[in-house]
């Protein structure tokens, strides 16, 4: 005899709950032994202290640092720079794509050139902002923005020209302006993809406030990373990268939610 | 009592020239179409019906000839004419209701007036359950009804029909063609059916134009039988003399092919 179908759904949900909790033991087991075992080799003298740290040590400083409020403005700039930086990027890439559909004189101009530059190492023009600009936030998030606004302007503006022509087709009947085709169809239909760009350039603004930090900063979370690098206090520096990658991921997390909160209504087809 | 011209196509000819040159797409069309008519025009993929349609619309412009609708001469999307593609193209960003208003945000005339319209609109096509779904959640058929609506909002005197039935399975498709026709005929609209399949030209149409290829011209325009219009398509499709114009058609065409292959 066959098994009531509510019998047969709990058994298959049993079974992936007891898979996803196998998943999530691994990883609690991984990152664990990891830390344990790094902590032993620490103490043990098997690495070298002064270079790898400790765990313990690490704890101990983020704990200090915290309660004192000390690293609380390296966060806060830092985090003040990649936001400004992703933001604008995606917001002036796709002005720029905009500009480039609407005038495609200029865009078939501009191709060239767009494709020089997204295959440079954006980074490398960082001295030459600096100079123009002067050390500080200014420079930090114009390096930033010169990393995500040209792949930005290329895919947006991709996209803008792959809309389908049968949706342009549809306002073109009713007499839409070129204007309206933009407003109504164009804008809308890339939607998914300068939010899917906003999410890739979360990633890449932290490569430029990183970098750009690096070279000027007196304060943020790359200062405190070279800082520590030049006294040689890499319990300092390994705890700055425990930061930034909760950080990171935080504003990542963000930005999907962000992301199913504004395209949760539509699919693309 | 002379009926109302809605389309005249005279001696209507398109030549597309591209990188690798010139080419002669459409002949010599000479077409009148009268308020209320419905009109199929079949034939073999390359026989010109998509350019004759874009040109009816004022996609692209004749090359020669002249092209008149109600009296005046076509050079832009006229706010008198409708358009259905194959695929519904409905905006996945907006519900069915958003959908269908768009025409009238475009044009600019959406007020307490033109809402009520949308609302009886969609009541009428059987969406009223419907308008605040988005269109992923409808049904190929109900998504092509909706399609219907959106171009009826704008209360277009000509419809284009560019094979609006042909991605539907057969029942939903027989059921759309008997609910456009219908639609269309209370409303006294006038159409133009794009269409590959036979059946369907010969159940809808008052008269359905047949073209050649190579260049695009008509061959012959027959005539459908009274009755077997006001049957409408479900019905038209088993009348003792829906076979004898389907034959006719279709010796038509097959003959077309023949010359295709010398």
């Amino acid at each position: 005899m066959i098994a009531p179908l509510t019998t047969l759904h709990k058994q298959y949900k049993d079974r992936m709950r007891r898979k996803s909790m196998l998943v999530l033991l691994t990883q609690m087991i991984l990152l664990v032994g990891f830390i344990a075992i790094w902590e032993w080799s620490s103490k043990a003298r098997i690495v070298d202290p002064l270079i790898f740290s400790s765990p313990s040590k690490i704890a101990n400083h983020l704990y200090t640092s915290l309660l004192d409020g000390s690293i609380l403005p390296h966060i806060g700039i830092t985090v003040a720079e990649t936001i400004a930086g992703f933001l604008l990027g995606t917001l002036l890439g796709t002005l720029i794509a905009a500009l480039l559909w609407w005038f495609p004189f200029v865009a078939r101009v501009f191709d060239p050139f767009l494709v020089v530059l997204n295959s440079m190492p954006k980074v490398a023009l960082g001295p030459l902002l600096i100079v123009g600009l002067g050390p500080g936030f200014g420079s930090i998030v114009a390096i930033t923005l010169l990393v995500t606004v040209i792949i930005t302007t290329i895919n947006i503006y991709n996209r803008f020209r792959e809309t389908e022509e049968g949706l342009l087709k549809v306002a073109t009947i009713f007499g839409a302006t070129r204007f309206q085709t933009f407003y109504y169809v164009i804008l809308p239909a890339a939607f998914p993809v300068i939010i899917s760009t906003l999410k890739v350039n979360v990633g890449l603004a932290w490569i430029g406030v990183i970098v750009g930090e690096f070279l000027v900063a007196r304060v943020g979370l790359g200062y405190l990373i070279i800082y520590g690098f030049q006294v040689f206090n890499f319990t300092l520096v390994l705890s700055t990268l425990v930061v930034i990658a909760f950080v990171a991921t935080f504003m990542y997390q963000a930005v999907s939610f962000l992301e199913r909160k504004v395209t949760s209504g539509w699919k693309d087809r | 009592m002379s009926r109302q011209k809605v389309l005249e196509l005279k001696e209507l000819s398109h030549i597309y020239v591209n990188a690798s040159g010139a080419h002669l797409a459409v002949d010599h069309i000479d077409l009148t179409v009268y308020k209320g008519e419905f009109i199929s025009l079949v034939g073999p993929s390359g026989c010109g019906k998509t350019t004759i349609l874009n040109m009816i619309a004022g996609l692209i412009a004749p090359t020669y000839g002249e092209l008149t609708m109600l009296g005046e001469a076509i050079t832009s999307p006229s706010s008198r004419l409708g358009y259905m593609q194959q695929q519904d193209y409905l905006y996945p960003w907006r519900t069915i209701l958003q959908n269908v208003m768009l025409g009238l945000e475009i044009r600019k005339e959406v007020n307490a007036q033109s809402k009520q319209k949308i609302i009886s609109l969609l009541d009428e096509l059987g969406l009223e359950q419907s308008s605040d779904k988005y269109p992923h959640q409808l049904s190929g058929g109900m998504r092509q009804r909706v399609a219907l609506a959106r171009t009826l909002i704008t209360d277009p005197d000509l419809l284009l029909l560019d094979e609006p039935f042909s991605a539907l399975d057969l029942h939903i498709k027989m059921q759309l063609e008997e609910l456009v026709q219908s639609t269309l005929d209370r409303l006294g609209k006038t159409a133009i059916l794009v269409t590959h399949d036979l059946a369907e030209a010969v159940a809808i149409s008052d008269r359905v134009v047949v073209l050649g290829r190579n260049p695009g011209h008509i061959r012959k325009i027959v005539t459908i039988p009274r009755e077997l219009r006001a049957a409408g398509p479900i019905e038209a499709r088993k009348h003792p003399s829906y076979q004898a114009c389907f034959d006719e058609i279709w010796y038509e065409l097959d003959e077309e092919m023949e010359r295709g292959v010398e």
